[in-house]
């Protein structure tokens, strides 16, 4: 049988010499400090990664480009010095072609 | 809250007017044993308290606003405590207070673990009323603050964590 006044005593035996929570010093300054710096940090967040993401966008494109360039140069080059030398018969054998194909 | 010294001055002033309070609702919900867990309960309450703070309409007091929120954190910290962290703190408990210690003559050991095992399976409403009145020293008052809720009310959960408490002490076989 648990008796109501056994237990009351009981259970302020049980706690009177707990130690009791206090804050540690600068509680407060170090929470306000706290709470500014993670709410710049959260901020910033998405501006960050926006940056982040377009930084690593250009520099995928600019890996894409140095990766792609021997064959860009070896297939532009040549097209464009035939173009320049040849455009004109280029274009009138385009055109008679286009003329057969649709004459036909 | 928008920014600047000013406002981080009024910061700290609203968290030195209620740290000690808030404190003392975090580690009721905790127990003894959390106290360092409690400070931590404690900042991130006032973290919450601050982003929160541009969207306060005022419609309770800041105290009871605040508090709320020291609540709803607390009770999720003392959730994430695993079972095993817990029944450590009452080894620790236990330890803390045996010996010499003066107090370990007045209630026997077997007793005191009874009362702290029975403590840690009480819901959170009455481990909190208990702990603010016999460990906090919380009157009827103080604690109707803390919870928001009359002192009427406040003096129903207590009889109700004692009333709880017996019959897990029951349940427990302890000897009275």
């Amino acid at each position: 049988m648990v008796n109501q006044d056994e237990l009351e005593r009981d259970l302020r035996a049980v706690f009177e010499h707990e130690p009791r929570p206090e804050a540690s010093p600068f509680f407060a300054s170090r929470v306000a400090a706290n709470a500014r710096s993670t709410e710049r940090e959260r901020r910033m967040t998405p501006w960050l990664r926006t940056t982040l993401a377009i930084i690593a966008g250009a520099v995928v494109l600019l890996a894409l480009i140095a990766a792609l360039s021997p064959m860009f140069i070896a297939v532009a080059v040549p097209v464009s010095f035939a173009v320049t030398l040849f455009g004109d018969r280029i274009a009138r054998a385009c055109q008679a072609l286009i003329v057969g194909l649709l004459g036909k | 809250m928008t920014g600047g010294a000013h406002d981080d001055e009024a910061f700290r002033r609203l968290v030195e007017s209620y740290q000690e309070r808030v404190l003392r609702l975090a580690a009721s919900i905790l127990g003894p044993r959390h106290r360092s867990a409690a400070e931590d309960v404690a900042q991130e309450v006032f973290l919450r308290v601050f982003r929160g703070l541009p969207q306060f309409r005022g419609d309770a007091s800041i105290g009871t606003w605040i508090y709320r929120i020291a609540w709803t954190v607390a009770v999720t910290a003392r959730e994430q405590l695993g079972r095993t962290e817990r029944q450590t703190a009452l080894d620790e408990a236990m330890h803390v207070h045996s010996g010499d210690d003066p107090m370990a003559t007045a209630i026997d050991s077997a007793r005191r673990r009874a009362i702290l095992e029975a403590m840690e399976e009480l819901p959170h409403l009455y481990r909190s009323v208990l702990h603010l009145h016999y460990w906090l020293g919380e009157d009827v008052a103080g604690i109707a603050a803390l919870l928001g809720a009359p002192a009427g009310t406040v003096k129903s959960y207590l009889h109700r964590g004692r009333e709880r408490l017996k019959t897990l002490l029951k349940e427990k076989g302890t000897r009275w």
